[in-house]
């Protein structure tokens, strides 16, 4: 289209010199006269280019100072704020279809209300501020994702923590539960032997009774021996001389029937004293007894405690190893979304950069 | 049969019985639990009362454990995967769970209460 313009302009301005040199030849005037025709026609064909050339290249707006009318002079700086758009109508009248000439109006761009607004230079200047924004924004929305995501990876690690512990507390309080185990049945081997124990001196005092009982019997038959062999005596004496021989022997049974009732005597007292001690370890084993018992007792109350801790721990872990998986799968969710929107918005700042560098190509031309 | 439509469960050494109660149901557990894997009877029966306990809109659900002499730590460990669906139902969902315990059974006392923190306030014990 530009192209096109200046070929337009360059063809009318042949034109004007071809106008220029027929009346300047071919025109009855005098020779004045024609250099006199020749200058106002060389000034309206100056006038009219100028004004064009102006018209085209800077377009004048409402209130702001003239630019320059050279089309390769640098763009201003844009002023701040953008300002309304405004239209104008930027034919002149001098190119007018209905001034004259038909072709230049033919290749003239149609009336256009132009926006003001739209100026290619600010709107590139504007993107790349634009960019600068979402660059930073992109910059604090990363370093604020990256700080939650080790807010998230420190939470992840301290579940992993205390999972951890609970596991090392529930292998501890297994352990100790077992250890509580074999102690319980330790006790419970001891009570067991100590039952038994009660039992056997129990017997062994009915049975040192029954001795008892035995030698009550047997000093019975050393007293009535003693009674007999006394009355041997008498009725050897009553004998006289014959019964002498029988007397000697009378003697001696009473004698042996003394020996023996002090033989009895002792084994009494002996049997009395072994009660006696057989009583007292009775009396102990049954302590003995009793206690293991209640400590059994207790032991199995302390091993269903760690079992309650071994218990208390697995709701533990069993919550930790749900959190570890959630904050673990959330550590994953972040960084995936890190990367899409990484990848989203340097899209798009590729895209607004082509904008910019179109605008900026559109603004040179 | 209760309202879930849930058979009694007997198998080893443990009966669990559902039965309905004035404002929900009970889940009333006798004997022991101590199988090598509980969850395979546990985890079935404990997601029907809980589908069936949402579905049906019960306010509250008793677990009795007074008759229940041993559990393993499988089986708690079902017992609080139960609990923890609960926390995960949104608030007009949930109903309250009440752990009723047997004090003379020291593993009771030590470990039932610590159900009560999975879900606070909705878990109680008494």
């Amino acid at each position: 289209m530009k192209q096109r313009t200046n070929q337009v302009d360059f063809l009318a301005f042949l034109a004007g010199l071809l106008l220029v040199f027929s009346l300047l030849v071919f025109t009855p005037v005098p020779e004045a006269g024609k250099i006199v025709l020749a200058a106002v026609v060389i000034s309206v064909i100056y006038v009219v280019f100028a004004f064009r050339l102006k018209v085209r290249f800077e377009i004048p707006r409402r209130g702001e100072p003239q630019d320059t009318l050279e089309p390769d002079a640098p763009a201003q700086p844009a002023p701040e704020p953008l300002p309304v758009a405004e239209t104008v109508t930027v034919l002149p009248a001098a190119l007018h279809p209905e001034a004259g000439d038909a072709e230049l109006a033919d290749f003239e761009s149609p009336v256009e209300e132009l926006d003001l607004a739209f100026d290619p230079g600010e709107l590139s200047h504007r993107l790349a501020e634009f960019k600068t924004r979402i660059n930073e924004s992109i910059v604090h929305s990363n370093l604020a994702l990256a700080e939650f995501k080790v807010g998230s990876d420190f939470i992840f690690e301290n579940v992993g923590r205390t999972f951890d512990i609970s596991d090392n507390l529930a292998n501890t309080a297994k352990q100790a539960f077992e250890m509580s185990e074999k102690v319980q049945s330790g006790v419970g081997i001891v009570t067991g032997a100590l039952t038994e124990s009660l039992k056997n001196t129990g017997l062994l005092f009915e049975q040192s009774k029954k001795i008892s009982m035995i030698l009550d019997l047997m000093s019975d038959i050393s007293e009535k021996i003693h009674v007999l062999s006394i009355n041997a005596s008498i009725v050897s004496a009553r004998a006289g001389q014959q019964g002498k021989a029988f007397e000697v022997v009378a003697k001696e049974i009473r004698n042996l029937a003394k020996e023996t009732e002090n033989s009895l005597a002792d084994i009494e007292n002996t049997i009395t004293e072994l009660q006696g001690t057989i009583g007292g370890v009775i009396s102990r084993v049954k302590t003995a007894h009793d206690e293991t018992e209640l400590e059994k007792n207790a032991l199995m109350s302390v091993a269903g405690a760690l079992q309650g801790v071994i218990l208390a721990v697995e709701i533990i872990r069993a919550v930790s190893s749900l959190a570890k998986e959630k904050s673990q799968e959330q550590s994953v969710n972040l960084s995936r979304i890190i990367e899409q929107e990484k990848s989203v918005l340097d899209q798009s700042l590729g895209e607004l950069d082509s904008l910019r560098q179109a605008l900026e190509s559109n603004k040179k031309e | 049969m209760n309202k879930l439509g849930i058979d009694s469960v007997i198998q080893d050494k443990i009966k669990i019985e559902v039965s309905d109660t004035a404002t929900g149901v009970m889940v009333k557990f006798t004997g022991d639990i101590d199988m090598e894997d509980p969850s395979i009877v546990l985890d079935p029966l404990f997601e029907k009362v809980h589908s069936g306990v949402v579905a049906k809109k019960v306010p509250d659900v008793v677990a009795d454990f007074q008759a229940l002499n041993f559990l393993n730590s499988s089986g708690i460990k079902a017992v609080a995967k139960w609990i923890m669906k609960l926390a995960m139902l949104p608030a007009d969902q949930k109903y309250a769970i009440k752990i009723t315990h047997n004090k003379a059974i020291t593993w009771q006392v030590t470990s039932l209460p610590t159900l009560t923190f999975l879900v606070p306030g909705a878990v109680k014990i008494e």
